[in-house]
């Protein structure tokens, strides 16, 4: 009780001085070092992550998980495992790595528990769910204003491709490509070998490229 | 081991998709004597094409795929090829979110404030069972006493008779306030109580 004291009393000196900076100014580094000052992360130091990284993380989730409808939770639970341990990140100018690792390591959480809870769903829900999400993207994507019609047809095929590729190889690839994990990491995280993860990488490009490459030899 | 299928799978569209459709735009035109060797090849070439790209290749590798781009214009289409695709993918815009990002930070705070409010409740209940528990003990400790007192009237009744043990119990009610502090007691109390029925109620009575 004694050694708590002096510390709660630190912190409560620290933060009358660091009120004047306001969050949207802050690095991550400082974002992150500013919701590890505290038991509990700050509510302005947080939510500046959270509008930071939240498209990332939503794109993560998307193209790990193009046709699961309750991916507004799963970035919802990726965020209440980033305020539970963003104490324990150790070199906060990895926050993104960090934060890249805990979406995946929920999406494999959530993979488990739904390929052991509803099996005889996968023959049919795949293809209806795929159809509405198609839908649901071209409705809700609004082109910006140098897209052009190609480019959006382009990007149209291109999610298709990249959601009809068998699950291994789309995961990799979104690692890969959208992650920016390493070779190695990728090995670790998904439990095999580094000479797999090489080859699927490469299969799952050879694939897109052969599918897209009209659009491809256009650009 | 559920992955090995998909990956024989797509191992032949990869092969025989190149083959069938373009013949002419076919990134290894120099392989395509023989299927089968030159397929493994083919996909060799690719692997390390991809790998290059990450730059996941040893110093000899970079210089063989270096070198290839330097001589061959239909890795040169291929390598172009994989970087756009790469371009793209990152840059694909992803369907918006159901939910912003304010909205996102006000659901996460009032998930997390109402499960540490839920842990209050569990250290207060943790804290009326240290209470329950410390009573306990309390009551555990006078417990011993309890023995005790059943202990000592063997110890009395063992060395005296049955009948014997009756007259002390008569005793002890009768000399309760008498046994040791009675003597200097009883001679201060009884020589005050002389002094003041003396002379306290006279000069009350006189005033």
């Amino acid at each position: 009780m004694t050694q708590s004291l002096p510390v709660s009393w630190s912190t409560v000196e620290a933060t009358p001085a660091q009120v004047p900076v306001q969050a949207e100014k802050l690095s991550n580094y400082d974002l992150v070092l500013r919701c590890q000052a505290a038991h509990r992360p700050e509510k302005a130091a947080f939510a500046e992550l959270v509008r930071r990284h939240q498209p990332h993380v939503e794109k993560v989730l998307y193209h790990l998980a193009p046709d699961w409808s309750d991916r507004a939770d799963l970035v919802q639970e990726v965020w209440i495992r980033v305020y539970r341990n963003i104490r324990r990140l150790n070199e906060p100018e990895k926050f993104r790595g960090w934060l890249s690792r805990i979406a995946t390591n929920l999406f494999y959480d959530e993979l488990r528990k739904r390929k052991r809870n509803a099996p005889p769903l996968s023959l049919d829900a795949p293809l209806s769910v795929d159809d509405g999400e198609m839908d649901w993207e071209i409705a809700s994507t609004t082109p910006g204003p140098d897209e052009d019609m190609a480019t959006r047809e382009f990007y149209d095929h291109l999610r298709e491709a990249i959601a009809d590729l068998p699950e291994v190889f789309r995961t990799t690839i979104v690692m890969r490509e959208i992650q920016g994990m390493a070779y190695e990491e990728i090995a670790e995280l998904t439990g095999v070998s580094l000479g797999t993860v090489k080859s699927r990488i490469a299969r799952a490009r050879f694939r897109l490229q052969s599918q897209l490459q009209i659009y491809l030899d256009d650009h | 081991m559920s992955g090995a299928v998909p990956i024989r799978g797509s191992d032949d569209e990869m092969t025989h998709n190149p083959n069938s459709h373009n013949s002419n735009n076919l990134p290894f035109a120099m392989n395509q004597h023989t299927s089968g060797s030159l397929n493994t090849m083919q996909r060799d070439r690719f692997e390390l094409l991809s790998a290059y790209l990450d730059g996941e290749v040893t110093a000899a590798e970079r210089k063989q795929v270096e070198e290839w781009l330097a001589t061959d214009s239909s890795i040169q289409r291929l390598h172009s090829r994989l970087l756009t695709l790469r371009q793209a993918f990152q840059s694909m815009p992803v369907p918006a979110s159901e939910c912003s990002a304010e909205e996102t930070v006000e659901r996460v705070f009032a998930l997390v404030e109402r499960r540490p409010r839920l842990s209050l409740v569990w250290g207060g209940a943790a804290i009326a069972a240290l209470f329950v528990g410390a009573m306990a003990t309390l009551f555990s400790t006078e417990n011993p006493l309890v023995p005790q007192m059943a202990k000592s009237p063997e110890r009395i009744e063992a060395p005296q008779s049955p009948t014997a043990s009756n007259e002390p119990l008569l005793i002890a009610l009768d000399r309760p306030l008498v046994t040791i502090p009675k003597a200097p007691v009883a001679q201060s109390v009884s020589s005050d109580d002389k002094d003041e029925t003396g002379q306290n109620p006279s000069h009350e009575n006189v005033r």
